[in-house]
C-alpha cells in the first residue's frame, strides 16, 4: 500500500487539502494517497484530526485543496451521493437516539444509505451487531446501554452495506480490551474490501491493526511510513535511568525509580529499543 | 392441554427445512409450543434440523415476539424529543387558533396570523440537529441534507394541515379563513427551506417572517386601521393568494436547486 505517492486508483487522496475556522487553520495542506489496508491516524488532541475525518467523510467541506474518494469527486453532489453510498463514517463520541434499540437504529442508518431491502437491512444489521458482540442486546433500548456498547452500535450502523471506504474517528472509545479484540477482527475483514482509515490515541491499536499509520501534528501530516519505521524513527534516541536527564527533549515516568527519556542520549546512557510511542512521541515533537 | 390435531410428516420437514409458506409457519409454531407430540416427532423428522438451527429459529421467533416496534415516522425521527414536540406544536397552533377566535368573538384574522406559523416551525425545527435519531453518522449517508430535512418538515407539517382546516370549519369559521391561511403557510415554510441553504440560521429566519406575518395580520384590525373582515378578504384574495404560490414555489425551486448547501451547512 502506498500512502504517500500520489498513485492513480487510490481510494483516497487529497492534495494540498486545507480547512479554516477563522484564524485556525485545522488542516493545513494535507496530500494523501492511500490505497486498500487499515491506515491508523495518530496526533495529539487539537492536531485536526477529526476535520481530516469529516472532509473524508463528506461531511465538512474543505477550504482549498481537491478530494478523490473512490476516484470520485465529493465537491460534486452526483459523485458525492455516489460517495456516500459506498462509505462509512463513525464520528467522534456518536449520539444515539435512546428510544431505539441496537437493531433498530442500525436498519434506520441502513435505510438512510437506501438500502430498501427490509430482509437485506435486517441480516445485515443481525450480522453487524452479533461481530461486535451485540447479539444478546439488539432489542434493548439504547439508552439503557453503556457507553461502549453505544459506541459499537454506532460502528455497527458504520459497517452496514460493506463500505469500501471506512472513516472511523477513535473507534475503540470506551471499548474494554476483550472489545477491543473484537473491533480489531472486524476491522481486518472490512479492510480486505477496501480502505480503512481511523484515528486513534492508542498506539497499541495502531501496532496491532494497521499498515500504515499517518502522525498528524498541528493541521500537518508529519509522518507516513509503516509502524514499524515509526518505532524505528526513535533507534538510538531512547534510554532509561533514574533520574531526569536535562538534555532530553521528552522524559516520563515508567515505574518506580525508573525515567525513560527521549532526544540525544548522553555519554554512557543506557540505550533502550524504541516503541511505536517513543517514535510518536519524537516525531510530534520535532514537528514543533 | 390436549391436542385434537397433529401436523404430518410432510408439513413438519417443511417448517424444518424453512421451506414452509408463512401463514403455516406461523400456525404450526403456535402448535409446536403447545403440543409435546409434534415436537417429539419433529425431532425424530429433521435430523438435519441442528441444536444451533433450532436455536436460530426459536430466537427468531422471540425477537418477532419481543422486540420493539418501530413505525416509518419514527424512523423519520418523529420519535426523537424535538420533532415530536414539533408536531404536537403544530397540532396545538392550528386547533387552539380556531377555538381561541371563537372565544374571543370571532376575531377571525388571530387563525389568519397564527395557522401559517405552524409549517413555519416545523421547517426550522426540522433543520434542527437534535432531530436526527442517529446524530453525526446520517451525515455521511445518501439521504443526509435537503432529502432528510424535507422528510422530516412534510411529516411534521401535513399531519397539522387537515387538522387546522377541519378545527376552523368545525368552529363555525368561514372557508376563505380556513383555508386561506395554507399558501401563505406554505410560502413562508418554503422561505425557511430555502434559507436552510445559506449561512443564516434557519430559526432566526422563521422567528421572523412569523413575527412579521403575525403582526401585519393582527395589527390593522386590533389598532382599528381597518375592519377584521377586510385583513381576511385582503389574504384570501387572488393576488395575495397567487403571490404566496408563486413564492413558495419560487422558493422551494431554489431550495432543490442549492441543495449541495443544506447537506454542508444545515444538517452539521
Amino acid at each position: 500500500m502506498t500512502t504517500t505517492d500520489t498513485v492513480t486508483g487510490a481510494l483516497l487522496a487529497t492534495t494540498g487539502l486545507t480547512k479554516r475556522y477563522g484564524p485556525l487553520t485545522a488542516v493545513d495542506h494535507v496530500d494523501l494517497s492511500l490505497g486498500r489496508g487499515i491506515v491508523g491516524l495518530l496526533g495529539p488532541n487539537g492536531a485536526g484530526k477529526t476535520t481530516l475525518l469529516r472532509i473524508l467523510a463528506t461531511v465538512l467541506s474543505p477550504d482549498a485543496g481537491d478530494v478523490r474518494l473512490l476516484g470520485l469527486d465529493p465537491t460534486e453532489p452526483k459523485e458525492r451521493l455516489e460517495i456516500r453510498r459506498r462509505i462509512g463514517f463513525l464520528p467522534q463520541s456518536p449520539r444515539l437516539y435512546g428510544g431505539f434499540t441496537p437493531l433498530e437504529m442500525v436498519d434506520y442508518v441502513a435505510i438512510l444509505k437506501e438500502h430498501t431491502d427490509k430482509t437485506w437491512r435486517r441480516n445485515e444489521a443481525r450480522a453487524a451487531l452479533e461481530a461486535l458482540g451485540l447479539g444478546d442486546r439488539m432489542h434493548q433500548r439504547i439508552r439503557t446501554l453503556s457507553g461502549g456498547m453505544q459506541q459499537r452500535v454506532a460502528l455497527a450502523a458504520a459497517l452496514i452495506g460493506t463500505p469500501q471506504l471506512l472513516v472511523l474517528d477513535e473507534p475503540a472509545t470506551g471499548l474494554d480490551p476483550e472489545q477491543r479484540i473484537a473491533l480489531r477482527s472486524v476491522l481486518a475483514g472490512c479492510a480486505d474490501e477496501g480502505t480503512v482509515l481511523l484515528s486513534t490515541h492508542n498506539t497499541a491499536e495502531v501496532s496491532a491493526l494497521c499498515q500504515h499509520v499517518l502522525v498528524m501534528d498541528q493541521g500537518r501530516i508529519c509522518w507516513s511510513g509503516a509502524p514499524e519505521d515509526l518505532a524505528a524513527a526513535a533507534q538510538g534516541q531512547v534510554w532509561e535511568s533514574p533520574h531526569d536527564e536535562p538534555t532530553a527533549v521528552r522524559s516520563w515516568l515508567t515505574g518506580p525509580g525508573n525515567r525513560r527519556h527521549l532526544g540525544t542520549p548522553p555519554e554512557g546512557a543506557r540505550v533502550v529499543t524504541s516503541t511505536l510511542d517513543d517514535g510518536y512521541l519524537l516525531v510530534t515533537r520535532l514537528a514543533r | 392441554m390436549t391436542q385434537t390435531w397433529h401436523a404430518d410428516d410432510e408439513t413438519l420437514r417443511s417448517w424444518a427445512g424453512g421451506t414452509a409458506a408463512p401463514v403455516l409457519a406461523a400456525s404450526l409454531e403456535a402448535h409446536l409450543l403447545r403440543c409435546d407430540e409434534c415436537r417429539r416427532r419433529m425431532a425424530s423428522l429433521a435430523p438435519s434440523t441442528t441444536a444451533s438451527d433450532a436455536v436460530r429459529r426459536w430466537d427468531a421467533l422471540a425477537d418477532e415476539i419481543d422486540r420493539p416496534r418501530t413505525t416509518p415516522l419514527t424512523r423519520l425521527g418523529l420519535s426523537t424529543p424535538g420533532l415530536r414536540a414539533a408536531w404536537l406544536g403544530a397540532v396545538l397552533v392550528l386547533l387552539l387558533a380556531p377555538a381561541t377566535v371563537a372565544a374571543m368573538g370571532g376575531r377571525i384574522p388571530l387563525v389568519l396570523a397564527v395557522a401559517p406559523l405552524a409549517p413555519l416551525a416545523a421547517v426550522a425545527l426540522a433543520y434542527r440537529a437534535s432531530v436526527e435519531p442517529a446524530g453525526q453518522l446520517a451525515l455521511a449517508t445518501p439521504s443526509a441534507g435537503l432529502r432528510v430535512v424535507a422528510a422530516r418538515a412534510l411529516v411534521v407539517a401535513l399531519p397539522a394541515v387537515p387538522l387546522g382546516v377541519g378545527g376552523a370549519l368545525a368552529f363555525g369559521l368561514p372557508l376563505d379563513v380556513a383555508l386561506g391561511w395554507l399558501l401563505p403557510g406554505a410560502a413562508l415554510a418554503a422561505l425557511v427551506l430555502l434559507a436552510g441553504t445559506t449561512r443564516v440560521d434557519p430559526a432566526v429566519v422563521a422567528a421572523t417572517l412569523g413575527s412579521v406575518w403575525a403582526v401585519a395580520v393582527s395589527w390593522p384590525p386590533a389598532s382599528r386601521r381597518m375592519p377584521a373582515a377586510a385583513v381576511v378578504d385582503l389574504v384570501a384574495s387572488g393576488p395575495v393568494q397567487l403571490t404566496a404560490l408563486a413564492v413558495a414555489i419560487g422558493a422551494i425551486a431554489l431550495t432543490v436547486a442549492r441543495r449541495d448547501a443544506v447537506a454542508y451547512r444545515r444538517t452539521a
